[in-house]
């Protein structure tokens, strides 16, 4: 069928949304809650369009017949700076110290749509010292911070309820609890997250709200440190990850030198053919013996997904770091050359 | 008496998907909130996650998923108990026990203001521990509260 | 016509706990006009004529929806009596219950048989515990005399009705958050479409209709469309039940028929503005309803599009100029921040900062950022939430400022 956006026809199918159409077409529309692969909620009223005089989420909308739909005017960029708003007003000035800062959807649309001077929460001085207790009373009333797993480390405050953990999780770990104002997406009785680790939460959350649990002060001080010699071990596929990460963050686009960078002394690549574990388990042995270096001095990062295997304390797997983790590092370097941050 | 548990709470509903609610709010009911343990032993029952019988049951009011205190004073503050002055009896209750609306600090009182029960004719509406008070004055208050202290 | 009384007849002259005397009053004769001399088709005709439209506030044609489920040939369906009433001010259905549990009982029965449902639910409150007890010995009583269950007054017909008990959420009594709460989830409204009456309880053809709508039903198959479409409003006919509270005379329920003005409710059925004090505005619907100054009160109460001031619920809260306007913004936005589900972004955060804002109005600390901060919530609550809830949530705020109610 025939459908027009923006007076111009495209080509629709059957059952598809109006957001399919202009992702595969190339109009641009934000979106912060719609993740591959996962249910269409319209929870987080960003990708709205206008149709028939009205704003719709083009994620819900189903194409018809003759439908007109448009994704750029007045209004709807109105609506999409209200709502992009609402949501930032809790989130504004947390970016310097998070972990996703340059890697985050919700602080790239406020910049695309340079939210910057927002309006729903009075200024410092304006208000009593109480009342500003009061606003940060009302802001914080159900943050839930959580390190103690393992693998992903959990801090509600940078949450914007997109639901993407909750409905990309395969064991069904998170919910949207409570109500209102209060809602919390989180665990049951906010406990402690005890999973198979597979990491999609980390991979589809937008924000800071859930990322990889590490130490990271002592992975950049193993890796500055020259005495230590540093093994990235890059599984299968994690490449492309990387550098999808990465993105923006550098123009580099060798992820050797990208490594190197960082301080790495060895890359190994996996292949098919040594996918399993024991394989990288046995790289530290295996080095020792050929280089002649003394265990406690090699330093075995995994490069993978498979952040499970974090979970396991293997002593022969110091550290094992995803694609976030890595653009976290090259992010950090980055600064440092830029002289943003003085170490 | 018997003592209720969670099992025979259960034995009164068939594990469907209907019965979740009405298990929910039982449980609630008798033991005072519906605790992780007896929501793990729910979600079993139900074939459900425990992050869905959680959800659930904490988007309902009459659901309670943490342990309440001794004493629940809840007001209805929606429009029609507003007019007859609900902010005043929040208030006084908030001055005679020393505590505030909304906040759980302490283990004895909890405040809470709530939406219309329909009783609108006869307000301010208070409810102490599940019953209810109608034309709530200040004089009054300080007898009914007297009831609980 | 003042004393056209349809679902109020009763009230007063029976006692609610005995099938006989309502029987005695002609009860029931609708289900037995409906079983023994019509047929589902003629009876959805009849609701159809009447132009009867839900009494729960969208004021959608009745029978249009009975239609369309009646015309699935889905194997399952269901009825839905909606008897959740958490809109503030509102307290209708539980007196319906309270007087005459027997005439939303028939009605039910007749709707669930004309659309071919043979399973439906009176979704009750979950504060109304006493009203759960009435409705569970009317239903004994009902089934004992064969008016549900199998084989009803001996023909083919059958039906079992359940009650379930709600668990406190103003959004359950939105449709779709209702089913969504029946089938053990989180009483979160659904995308539509698919429209309940498509893809409803449990994916099945469901209708879900307010209690007081309902409670219409055997009068028009009793006396057919065409009367009851005679009464009242044109475009919303019938009769309405009306709540009035706050600083009249007497405050009470009365029913009125549609299409009557809001000045006559106040001065001819409850007694004026209370001597005394000074009438401010009058807040029609609930929670969400719409404020009317007092020039303002020659308007229609009555449903649909074009109406001028949609009645809502019914419920009218007259406020009198004593009453403190920043503790009534509180109480509005309290109820909102609380009661959105938090599903969707600008009911979520926006309810909350109007919260926020309506505390910094009673404390005189104001700032022009609000205003503008003000404009824009009420702005994108109007256009860009996932629900109604959302969409309404802002009305009294706005209409307070529009009026001049709220100053600055």
């Amino acid at each position: 069928m025939n459908i027009k956006i923006n007076n111009k026809i495209y080509e629709a199918k059957e059952n598809e949304t109006v957001l399919d159409v202009c992702k595969r077409e190339g109009i641009r529309i934000p979106t912060l809650c719609g993740f591959e692969g996962l249910p269409r909620e319209g929870v987080c009223r960003l990708c709205l369009v206008e149709m028939g005089g009205r704003l719709m989420t083009s994620c819900t909308a189903k194409v018809s017949e003759g439908l007109e739909v448009i994704t750029e005017n007045e209004k709807i960029e109105k609506a999409r700076r209200i709502n992009l708003e609402l949501l930032w007003a809790d989130h504004a000035g947390k970016c310097a110290t998070c972990k996703k800062n340059q890697m985050c959807e919700l602080q790239n649309l406020a910049l695309e749509y340079k939210i910057e001077n927002f309006h729903f929460i009075p200024r410092k001085g304006e208000i009593t010292g109480a009342e500003e207790l009061d606003l940060i009373k009302d802001n914080w009333s159900r943050v839930v911070v959580e390190n103690e797993n393992p693998c992903i480390s959990r801090n509600s405050e940078l949450c914007i309820e997109c639901r993407r953990c909750i409905n990309v999780c395969p064991e069904k770990k998170f919910g949207f609890n409570y109500r209102g104002n209060s809602v919390v997406v989180g665990t049951p009785y906010e406990k402690v997250l005890d999973c198979s680790f597979c990491g999609k939460c980390a991979e589809a959350c937008p924000t800071g709200a859930l990322t990889d649990q590490n130490d990271y002060v002592k992975i950049v001080d193993d890796l500055d440190n020259l005495e230590k010699f540093s093994v990235a071990v890059l599984d299968l596929g994690i490449e492309e990850k990387i550098l999808k990460v990465i993105g923006k963050i550098s123009p580099e686009k060798d992820l050797n030198k990208l490594l190197i960078n960082l301080g790495f002394e060895k890359i190994v690549k996996l292949g098919k053919e040594n996918l399993k574990i024991e394989f990288v388990k046995n790289i530290k042995d295996e080095y020792s013996r050929t280089k002649k270096i003394n265990q406690q001095d090699i330093v075995i990062f995994f490069i993978s997904s498979r952040i499970y295997e974090k979970a396991k304390k293997d002593k022969n797997l110091d550290y094992v770091l995803s694609e976030r983790e890595v653009a976290r590092l090259v992010r950090d370097k980055e600064k440092i050359k830029e002289g943003k941050i003085k170490m | 008496m018997i003592r209720k548990t969670i099992q025979n709470i259960l034995l009164e509903f068939e594990p469907k998907a209907k019965n979740i609610l009405p298990a929910l709010k039982k449980t609630s009911a008798v033991f005072g909130y519906v605790s992780e343990e007896n929501a793990k032993i729910m979600a079993e029952y139900f074939g459900v996650s425990e992050s869905k019988i959680f959800e659930t049951a904490s988007f309902y009011d009459e659901i309670r998923t943490e342990k309440q205190p001794d004493i629940l004073i809840q007001i209805c503050n929606s429009a029609n108990c507003t007019i007859n002055n609900s902010f005043e009896i929040i208030g006084e209750v908030e001055n005679l026990l020393k505590i505030k609306a909304g906040s759980s600090a302490s283990l004895k009182f909890k405040l809470e203001e709530i939406s219309c029960l329909g009783r609108c004719a006869d307000g301010p509406v208070m409810i102490v521990n599940g019953k209810i008070y109608e034309r709530v004055t200040k004089s009054s208050l300080h007898s009914i509260l007297e009831e609980y202290l | 016509m003042k004393d056209i009384k349809i679902i109020t007849e009763h009230w007063g002259k029976i006692n609610p706990l005995k099938i006989e005397e309502y029987i005695n009053f002609g009860g029931y004769g609708a289900l037995e006009k409906f079983v023994l001399k019509m047929n589902p088709e003629k009876a959805i005709e009849e609701i159809q004529k009447s132009g009867l439209c839900g009494r729960g506030g969208a004021g959608f044609p009745t029978g249009d929806k009975l239609e369309m489920v009646a015309k699935n040939t889905s194997e399952t369906k269901y009825f839905i009596c909606n008897l959740e009433e958490s809109e503030p001010g509102t307290y209708k259905d539980r007196l319906i219950v309270d007087n005459n549990p027997h005439i939303l009982l028939e009605g039910i029965i007749i709707s669930a048989l004309s659309i071919g449902a043979k399973k439906a639910f009176i979704y009750i409150n979950g504060n109304y515990e006493k009203q759960k007890e009435i409705l569970e010995k009317a239903l004994a009583q009902s089934r004992e005399k064969k008016y549900w269950g199998e084989n009803i007054l001996g023909s083919a017909f059958r039906l079992e009705i359940e009650i379930y008990s709600g668990a406190g959420a103003y959004i359950c009594g939105e449709e779709t958050a209702l089913i969504n709460s029946v089938e053990g989830n989180r009483g979160e409204p659904k995308l539509r479409p698919p429209f309940p009456t498509e893809v409803g309880l449990f994916g099945s053809p469901t209708v879900v209709d307010n209690a007081e709508t309902i409670a219409n039903i055997p009068w028009i198959i009793l006396n057919g469309g065409k009367k009851y479409s005679a009464i009242g409003s044109k475009n919303s006919p019938g009769t309405k039940i009306f709540l009035l509270n706050g600083a009249v005379e007497k405050p009470g329920t009365y029913e009125a028929p549609t299409g009557i003005t809001v000045k006559k409710l106040i001065d001819e059925y409850a007694g004026g503005i209370k001597k005394g004090k000074e009438f401010w505005f009058a807040q029609i619907g609930g929670a969400c309803g719409k404020l009317l100054l007092e020039k303002e009160l020659k308007v229609k109460m009555e449903f649909g599009k074009e109406c001028e001031c949609p009645l809502g619920s019914g419920s009218i809260l007259v406020v009198d100029k004593s009453v403190n306007i920043h503790d009534l913004l509180i109480s509005w936005t309290d109820f909102f921040r609380r009661e959105s589900c938090g599903k969707c972004v600008p009911c979520r955060e926006g309810t909350f900062r109007l919260w926020e804002i309506a505390k910094r109005f009673r404390d005189g600390k104001i700032s022009d950022r609000d205003k503008k901060a003000i404009e824009d919530i009420l702005w994108t609550l109007d256009n860009t939430t996932f629900c109604p809830l959302g969409k309404f949530a802002g009305t009294a705020f706005r209409d307070a400022i529009a009026k001049n109610i709220l100053t600055f």
